[in-house]
């Protein structure tokens, strides 16, 4: 019972070594394969394609059995043997070799597991040898044996004269392959629909690229016989092109190994693409997320990071300062500070290939909208001095307070002058500034009466008509100073001296050269403040920010300031794709002391000198982290671990490829020494026919590559663009597949070259025989030809 | 046509001579010993049942095979050339056909004039000729494959004809004919024998064999027999269409 489908393997053992190979690999690459997915948590279907492959590459490898054994099915037929043992027979031979390459995938798929986990999966995590995989293999073994099943009945009805020639006569396909041709077809168009329709059907995409790249496969023959016409157009003069164009124009299998192998390449192209593009992106993400080639936390404040800096390095050549504050993952609560004024020096093109780019570029623009901003008068300790008048025609005494905030030494600070002054008379009174010893930057001017107006007598109480024609504080003459009122309408608070437009909210504000006339708001109270371009810090914004009325935002020591808008982008340096980047020095000089959620840090090139890196360490810079680590972080946030397993998609499904191609160059090679033995008899000469062999090869080449890229682009912008290959994590670049991008177009070329070349490959192995093998003395008795 | 001319200017030098041939592959003896004599303008037949040595003796004497043992000479030249190749003065008819499957009826035929230099036109030409002379006019253009037993035969034979080699060696020409193109196929062979080319037939067709003017027989790689045919009487006679 087992002798017969011994002997078979050992006749055929080239064929059963190669579906023992398939199966080999397959049951490898989907034990693996689903072992890692499912420890990650990632998409399982990500084996999918290859699976598909498989099908239809060991079906192609049976049936080439099959047509190895027309013979003895004859045999068998003619003996009259019952189907049901004919079936037997048929089936026992290549299922010998197809278990015996799962069992053999399965021992290494268990093998293989513990080091692929330990090479994509996050630190700490294991892969264990679950029920998953080994079910996997399972059906896909049951799959490949119900569709080998299916072989059997074109072998039990087959015509007898058919099946008994010594000559095989090309046949026309059948209604099953017809069938399954239209359902190729339509199954790729209806999943491309698909994928486009429901983005996140991650299956439909998988599955897809199998279905896309065999109708490719498909079409491949008729580009083949395409190029052949081609090649051969016009020189029927010339024997060897003529004869290159014959075969390819006339053999019925030409272009038949091309059909897996192209399906193979277009799944690879996008189980490749996708690994690339989630490497690339994550990559790129960490490049954006250390800002520079090399990240230093800092142990300090952000200003000393920043003397730091500027004392290591007093060029400004190797680092800058930053800090990040980010207090939750709204983009406007992520902020990040860096010294502009080192950034093209220290940063320059680092972050030109990222989704960083344009706002990498932008803060060359942000450093001049910075310097550019107007000096603020400058307050050192001293003494905050104020002469108020009250009008005349107010009726009462006016009960004032007259608060002054100020930023310094000890970050914000504030100082108070209350005093009282009957209407027509004016008073003076002078408190000590302290805090100033460096300098202080003026914030407001409060000026609150001591009564509001209720709403029902709003109209009716009046507010003093305040004149401040002396107001100096620490050196400073704020009469001389631009104030506006706050939450006034622009230019309708009396910004200038002629405006004279009560704005009773708001109270009002009259500029007037050596005075300041204030009449308080209802509610009591007025704020002066310095024009927003001298209070604003210019800023750069990522993502979507939530900037309310106004925009503003926090200083390092959470002061609010108005923000000025310099521009929006898709990302930026260290803050990613949500938050907003200023300039440090900026943002320092009107800031408290830093918030302890303030991370100070410091930014440098990778050839940074050791003297100065010795000398940043020293003043408290902690190890350097590179790219790499911030890559690595990111990618175990967005479970990338998934990904890599199209790899062993993309691997897997090459070589299946590649084999399923062998199958049929050994037949190709057996008729080739035919033919070659036959032109020898005719005394065609040795050019002739080599000339010709290499014209029917770099055709076959050239259809392969042309077929291969335009699948795999296809399938690639129809699907992986297409695909949600990865969460990814918040305020992180988003995850774009642009057909344009290195990774896409890098997949594509790679499984396009290796293609092509194992087409040149096999197409010459095909056509390589030994003299004595093309010898026309071979031709002398056995297989008739044709 | 250069060829065809080289091919019949010496009707001297066709006279295919084998001087005690034997032939050995892997110790099994397939020829011993045979020497035989295929004169220019005669047609021979070489029978014998299977296995006896007739394709392997066609195949020594047209320089397919190396003898083992003595030489296979055309005129006074060796027909081994050495790499396996027939000389261009020889001509086959293979029992398997050896045709092109991806060529038509006719490019096959035309080939074998193309391969010795003759232009594609004046090829085709001749292919045309050389098919009507086997009644294949109708299936020129179509690919061979599709063809029937026989008519691949006679394709085989076309091109075996066409390019007017001063010697033909044809193995089993009529295995899968009927009478009448048999009938056909032996006219056109003796045309060729008349224009003074050495024809050799291998055969197990009695019929065949009383067509042609010598007749050597084989067994087990040894001559059994030698003798001349009734044919040869006929056409000695004149009697002989």
């Amino acid at each position: 019972m087992i002798a017969a489908p011994v002997d078979g393997l050992r006749v055929r053992r080239g064929t059963h070594a190669i579906i023992f190979a398939i199966a080999f690999i397959t049951s490898t690459g989907t034990f693996t394969g689903i072992g890692v997915a499912r420890e990650v948590g990632a998409s399982v279907p990500v084996v999918l394609p290859m699976v598909m492959l498989v099908l239809v590459a060991l079906l192609s490898c049976t049936a080439e059995v099959n047509r190895e054994r027309r013979g003895d099915f004859a045999l068998m037929r003619l003996r009259g043997w019952s189907s049901l043992r004919i079936t037997a027979a048929v089936l026992a031979e290549p299922a010998l070799s197809l278990t015996g390459g799962c069992v053999a995938g399965l021992v290494a798929g268990v093998g293989m597991l513990p080091f692929l986990a330990r090479a994509w999966l996050p630190d700490g995590t294991s892969a264990s040898v679950g029920v998953w995989p080994f079910a996997a293999v399972l059906v896909e073994l049951a799959l490949v044996a119900a569709a080998m099943a299916a072989q059997v009945v074109p072998v039990l009805r087959r015509p007898m004269t058919e099946q008994i020639s010594a000559t095989e006569r090309p046949r026309e396909a059948g209604v099953v392959s017809t069938f399954g041709f239209v359902l190729v077809f339509f199954g790729s168009v209806v999943g491309v629909y698909q994928a486009w329709a429901d983005p996140g059907a991650n299956w439909v995409v998988h599955a897809t690229s199998c279905l896309l790249g065999l109708a490719a496969g498909m079409l491949a023959p008729w580009l083949v016989r395409g190029a052949g016409a081609w090649q051969g157009a016009g020189r029927r003069d010339a024997v060897a092109p003529h004869l290159a164009a014959s075969r390819i124009l006339r053999s019925s299998g030409v272009g038949q190994p091309l059909m897996v192998l192209v399906a193979a390449a277009t799944v690879s192209c996008v189980a490749l693409g996708g690994v690339l593009i989630v490497n690339q992106w994550a990559g790129d993400a960490g490049r954006i997320a250390n800002g520079a080639p090399v990240f230093m936390r800092y142990q300090g404040t952000p200003q000393q990071a920043l003397d730091a800096t500027r004392a290591a390095d007093p060029d400004g050549q190797w680092a800058l300062a930053g800090a990040t504050v980010f207090d939750d993952d709204r983009p406007e609560s992520r902020r990040v500070y860096l010294d502009t004024s080192r950034y093209e020096d220290v940063v320059g093109g680092f972050l030109d290939t990222t989704a960083a780019r344009e706002g990498s570029h932008a803060v060359d623009e942000l450093r001049e909208t910075s310097q550019g901003l107007p000096e603020r008068p400058v307050m050192s300790n001293g003494r905050w001095t104020m002469r108020v008048a009250v009008n005349e025609s107010f009726t009462r005494l006016a009960e004032l307070t007259f608060r002054l905030n100020y930023v310094g030494d000890r970050g914000a600070d504030v100082a108070f002058i209350e005093i009282a002054v009957p209407p027509g008379q004016s008073r003076t009174k002078s408190v000590r500034i302290t805090g100033c010893d460096d300098r202080c930057l003026i914030r407001s001017l409060d000026v609150e009466e001591g009564r509001p107006c209720a709403q029902v007598t709003k109209d009716l109480c009046g507010r003093p008509k305040l004149t401040l024609d002396q107001v100096e504080a620490g050196g400073v003459d704020l009469t001389s100073q631009p104030w506006v009122l706050e939450g006034a309408a622009p230019g309708a608070a009396g910004a200038g001296p002629d405006a004279t437009d009560a704005v009773a909210e708001s109270g009002t504000l009259n500029l007037i050269p050596g005075r300041l006339e204030v009449r308080p708001a209802r509610r009591g109270q007025s704020t002066l403040m310095p024009p927003t371009e001298l209070l604003a810090l210019p800023v750069l914004a990522a993502g979507e920010v939530d900037w309310g009325q106004t925009p503003e935002v926090k200083t390092p020591g959470g002061d609010h300031r108005p923000a000025e808008l310099v521009g929006t982008y898709a990302a930026l340096p260290v803050a990613g794709a949500g938050g907003v980047l200023a300039d440090l020095a900026t943002a320092l000089s009107d800031s408290s002391p830093a918030v302890p959620a303030a991370q100070a840090l410091i930014l440098a090139r990778d050839d940074i000198p050791a003297d100065v890196m010795s000398a940043l360490a020293a003043a408290g810079a902690e190890e350097p982290v590179m790219p790499d680590e911030q890559s690595s972080n990111i990618s175990a946030a967005a479970g990338t671990a998934g990904v890599q397993v199209g790899w062993v998609v993309a691997v897997c499904s090459l070589m299946v490829g590649l084999l399923t191609s062998l199958v049929y160059i050994a037949r190709l090679r057996r008729a080739h020494a035919q033919e070659e033995a036959v032109l020898r008899l005719l005394l065609v000469p040795t050019p002739t026919r080599a000339a010709a062999n290499r014209r029917e090869v770099w055709t076959l080449a050239f259809a392969s590559a042309v077929v291969t890229c335009a699948a795999g682009y296809l399938a690639v912008v129809a699907l992986l663009t297409r695909a949600e290959l990865v969460d990814v994590p918040a305020n992180q670049p988003a995850l774009e597949s642009p057909i344009g991008s290195t990774s896409l177009l890098t997949a594509i070329a790679l499984v396009t070259l290796g293609c092509t070349l194992a087409v040149i490959a096999g197409g010459f192995l095909a056509r390589h025989v030994r003299h004595d093998e093309a010898s026309p003395a071979s031709l002398r008795e056995g297989t008739v030809t044709p | 046509m250069n060829a065809q001319n080289a091919g019949a200017s010496s009707i001297s030098s066709n006279t295919l001579t084998m001087e005690g041939v034997g032939l050995d592959v892997h110790g099994v003896m397939l020829l011993d010993d045979v020497s035989m004599r295929f004169e220019a303008g005669r047609m021979t037949a070489v029978s014998g049942p299977s296995g006896s040595g007739k394709t392997t003796l066609l195949s020594v004497a047209g320089g397919l095979l190396k003898p083992t043992r003595g030489t296979a000479s055309l005129g006074s030249t060796l027909t081994w050339q050495g790499t396996g190749d027939p000389p261009p003065q020889v001509a086959f008819v293979l029992q398997v056909y050896g045709l092109v499957p991806v060529l038509s009826a006719r490019e096959n035929v035309a080939l074998a004039l193309r391969a010795r230099g003759v232009s594609l036109d004046e090829a085709e030409e001749h292919a045309d000729e050389a098919l009507g002379r086997f009644d294949l006019t109708h299936v020129g253009a179509r690919q061979v494959e599709e063809l029937s037993g026989g008519q691949m035969q006679r394709v085989a034979l076309s091109r075996a004809l066409v390019v007017q080699a001063p010697v033909v060696l044809a193995d089993e020409p009529t295995s899968e004919l009927d009478e009448g193109n048999r009938d056909r196929v032996l006219s056109e062979l003796r045309r060729e024998a008349d224009l003074g080319r050495t024809v050799v037939i291998a055969t197990h067709d009695p019929v065949i064999v009383q067509a042609c003017d010598v007749h050597h027989a084989l067994d087990e790689g040894r001559v059994t027999t030698f003798e001349e045919t009734l044919a040869a009487t006929r056409q000695a006679r004149g009697t002989l269409p």
